[in-house]
């Protein structure tokens, strides 16, 4: 089920009706269908649970590619963490200001 | 159907290399446990330098080791699409939260990412450098998908997404007292959208409606900014 929505958000994604990747497609395609179904589907609950539990799995060998990569992106490597660093804090602090500015976040500590 | 046939060509690569990842994520877990959940002991940040020192030790290239990976790989397309069935669950908590939610979710994700990218371009980054750090706010998978599409490295993204979920988890506590955010709800939205999975499981060990609320900011922004994206990127760009 999962891949076949996959595979209807590919076939979007490959006639060119939105300029998406195909499994985000396929992802937005099920959500909606999901909400306006409005009850969980028990096998797909299941399916997708083991799935995302089992992630960090499957980011093992793209992030080993880290290691791998030339000398020319190591040089760069202390400023792409300091870019990470600063720019994670200031989105952070910038949203914690825009929710105290918007005027219709409630707020209570229950 | 191109696709198609691109896809079985990475699931008829696999092989026993695989175990490998298995392994580096075993020992990445066991790590994280025994050290009670250190954000810096991320498994993903004990288990990649392992794995990677295996294959210097055994002389594999990265490329072989990589294409025999092909079922890992190519499951991470059903797992985006998966993403969709919690998200789907949260979606009935936001009809009378939605100005604020969609709200912090448009101009803030529109933020974290474009701060990211000012960031890097005064730092004087390079453009390849540029194009793969671009979608670190975004969960993973839907990252993956981004940096293939605007042509950055893949390899790079998986681990600055990581890193980025890190320093959003180390910094927030101290943000959200400074800024005297204290509702959970709001605070889990902000982890989600700034840190990914990696705020929203520090959302969750906070309460469940800070997981949930998480849960939402990360997709909806997963959602938004691959439309933005790849719009904004060529103004970053020499």
């Amino acid at each position: 089920m999962l891949v076949i929505f996959q595979y209807l958000g590919e076939l979007c994604a490959n006639l060119g009706v939105v300029n998406l990747p195909g499994p985000l497609l396929g992802m937005l395609m099920l959500l909606v269908v999901l909400t306006l179904y409005g009850k969980s589907i028990e096998f797909l609950d299941q399916a997708s649970n083991l799935l995302i539990q089992n992630l960090s799995l499957m980011f093992i060998p793209p992030s080993v590619g880290a290691f791998f990569l030339g000398s020319q992106i190591y040089q760069q490597f202390p400023l792409l963490l300091a870019t990470i660093l600063l720019s994670t804090l200031l989105a952070i602090l910038f949203m914690a200001l825009l929710i105290k500015k918007l005027p219709n976040a409630p707020s209570d500590n229950a | 159907m191109d696709f198609l046939s691109v896809q079985w060509q990475q699931l008829a690569h696999s092989s026993w290399i695989m175990a490998l990842s298995a392994l580096g994520v075993f020992a990445g877990l066991w790590v994280y446990r025994r050290s009670g959940g250190n954000p810096v002991m991320h498994p993903l940040l004990v288990g990649t330098p392992l794995v990677a020192g295996l294959l210097y030790l055994f002389n594999i290239d990265f490329d072989s080791y990589y294409a025999g990976n092909g079922v890992l790989n190519w499951l991470l397309g059903p797992t985006t699409v998966a993403l969709a069935v919690p998200l789907s669950k949260q979606m009935r908590q936001l009809p009378p939260l939605l100005v604020t939610v969609i709200s912090s979710v448009l101009i803030g994700g529109f933020f974290a990412t474009a701060c990211a990218l000012a960031t890097a371009k005064l730092f004087g980054i390079d453009q390849l450098m540029l194009l793969s750090l671009a979608a670190k706010s975004v969960t993973t998978p839907i990252a993956v998908g981004i940096t293939e599409q605007i042509g950055g490295l893949v390899t790079l993204i998986v681990m600055v997404v990581l890193l980025t979920g890190i320093a959003g988890i180390l910094t927030a506590q101290a943000i959200f007292r400074r800024t005297q955010v204290t509702d959970d709800r709001w605070q889990g939205l902000i982890l989600g959208i700034a840190a990914h999975a990696i705020g929203t499981a520090k959302a969750f060990e906070k309460s469940p409606r800070c997981g949930a609320f998480a849960t939402l900011g990360m997709g909806l922004n997963g959602i938004w900014t691959s439309a933005f994206l790849p719009l904004l990127i060529p103004y970053f760009l020499l």
